[in-house]
């Protein structure tokens, strides 16, 4: 047999390898998936439809709020929420991060606003943004910003820590290298600060948008004026079951996008 | 003008491909320790000459590669000063710098490592770089990155980088001392190579005597915060370190190494 040959039929086995692994895990999270809904088809059984339909009307009810355009509108407003959480948990929690890698005074200066930060759960800022923002808001409409301040005090611990380490974990032989090198600070920044804390920036920003759009939705759930929370919320409060799981299926099906 | 303000006035202007002289002058250097001033060397006074190969030697702890940061401007002294003069009389240098481990960027290839250093030298393309690579033997590699090669290739990346920039001094801390010995001696008979057809000084900092005495023209020897042992290289190029002359030259340097601790 001929090398190339050789090479060929060793490259058909490592595909048909990964193929068949991947059609694996694909085959057991269907499975999985397939269980979760035979069991809750079950549970629907013995209560009444209007207080937990089944998966497949719950589906069918989602599927009517993308179609008839109500699902985007809040969708929307949610994720105009998220964004702006989202920027600012990364510029506080970046600048955060930065300080206490660079030096110990800033680690030990900020370390104890990132511990609190972290203990805190989203559904406690979320009462908080709702106590302070509820108060002015129908004056002056504040009522929308308690999602983002909610979301960005819960996310920037996280963003902190993780640029933190980044930080600190600069190779710093590569920074002496620069040095001697008379290499730019800006190009220092490009070439090796950057590449070296990429790993955690994009860690970051993956934990950023998971979190951020769970307490986001709960936020609006308290003191939201739209929004998914807001629609679910707003759906359990007039005894519309049924549309509160289709919300619900609409934000599990975001989140799993994510 | 420190180090740094003369490398950085030659990149900008440019100009090159002669060799630069040291003049190490009254040079001191003190820690400032838990325990009170550590004091490193003293009074230090030493002169490279152009396009010569000087290896400074000593135990660990002797102040070996401070004494490099310093003549490389990384680190400050405590007082005296270093010296460039370069042929045309301006003292404009650039320094080139090996380091023990390569240092290099796991994330960009071989030739951009290179692009790196050369910021602000107007005469650097690609070719040049590619050129350097050429010159260390590493022209499949270009577009390699340095976790796609062996560790002696990854310090000839490291030589091909400083040559880059057209240093007229060489800066080189315990280049080989990472490698295995077949490698290390592959890479000492191509710098001396390179050297030879380059015309740069070399200021080579290590604590092996058969590699200085491969390499150098001259052998400095620091300890007790003093420069000990001066001694010039009497052998023919190319050397055998199975020779006569050298293995003689070479137990006198060792005596005079270790005379140190005799004292």
């Amino acid at each position: 047999m001929s090398i190339q040959n050789h090479l060929s039929r060793l490259n058909v086995e490592l595909l048909n390898g990964s193929l068949k692994s991947l059609l694996n895990d694909t085959l057991a999270r269907a499975i999985g998936l397939g269980v979760g809904f035979v069991l809750w088809t079950v549970l629907a059984a013995q209560f009444p439809r209007e207080l937990l339909p089944t998966p497949a009307e719950t589906v069918g009810l989602a599927w009517g709020l993308v179609t008839d355009g109500t699902a985007w509108i809040h969708i929307s407003t949610t994720f105009q929420s998220l964004f702006w959480a989202f920027i600012f948990a990364m510029l506080l929690g970046g600048t955060l991060g930065v300080l206490m890698g660079l030096n110990s005074y800033g680690q030990n200066f900020f370390t104890p606003a990132v511990n609190i930060g972290l203990s805190i759960p989203g559904l406690a800022w979320a009462a908080v943004a709702f106590l302070v923002f509820s108060y002015e808001s129908i004056a002056l409409g504040t009522l929308r910003y308690a999602p983002v301040v909610a979301a960005t005090l819960t996310v920037f611990p996280y963003v902190a820590i993780n640029i933190w380490k980044g930080v600190e974990n600069i190779d710093h032989d590569l920074l002496r290298m620069a040095d001697a090198f008379s290499i730019s600070r800006r190009r220092v920044l490009w070439r090796i600060v950057l590449p070296n804390i990429a790993p955690q920036i994009f860690s970051a920003v993956r934990f950023g948008l998971a979190i951020g759009w769970k307490v986001t939705i709960i936020a609006e759930l308290f003191a939201g004026s739209a929004g998914v929370g807001f629609k679910l919320e707003h759906a359990y409060q007039i005894y519309q079951y049924e549309e509160a799981w289709a919300w619900a299926a609409v934000f599990l099906g975001i989140i799993v996008i994510i | 003008m420190s180090s740094r303000e003369l490398q950085s006035t030659s990149r900008e202007s440019g100009k090159n491909n002669n060799a630069g002289s040291i003049h190490i002058e009254q040079l001191s250097k003190e820690f400032d320790t838990a325990e009170g001033y550590e004091l490193v060397f003293d009074n230090i006074n030493v002169d490279i000459e152009p396009g010569s190969f000087v290896c400074l030697l000593g135990k660990s702890g002797s102040g070996k590669s401070t004494m490099l940061n310093i003549v490389s401007g990384i680190l400050e002294p405590t007082s005296g000063r270093v010296r460039f003069e370069t042929a045309d009389g301006t003292g404009d240098v650039t320094l080139g710098h090996v380091f023990q481990s390569p240092r290099l960027m796991p994330w960009d290839s071989n030739l951009k490592n290179i692009e790196f250093v050369n910021e602000n030298n107007p005469n650097y393309t690609t070719e040049v770089g590619k050129k350097q690579l050429d010159l260390v033997g590493l022209t499949e590699h270009y577009h390699k990155y340095p976790g796609q090669l062996s560790g002696g290739q990854r310090q000839r990346v490291g030589i091909a980088r400083a040559l880059s920039i057209d240093p007229e001094v060489l800066l080189m801390d315990e280049p080989f001392s990472n490698l295995d010995e077949i490698t290390a001696e592959e890479l000492r008979e191509q710098l001396l190579d390179l050297w030879s057809e380059m015309n740069k000084t070399v200021f080579f900092v290590t604590h092996d005597m058969t590699e200085a005495i491969q390499l150098a023209d001259r052998l400095l020897m620091l300890g007790d915060g003093e420069i000990y042992g001066d001694l010039e290289v009497p052998i023919e190029r190319p050397r055998r370190i199975d020779s006569d002359a050298f293995l003689k030259f070479r137990q006198k340097a060792i005596d005079t190494f270790n005379s140190i601790d005799e004292d």
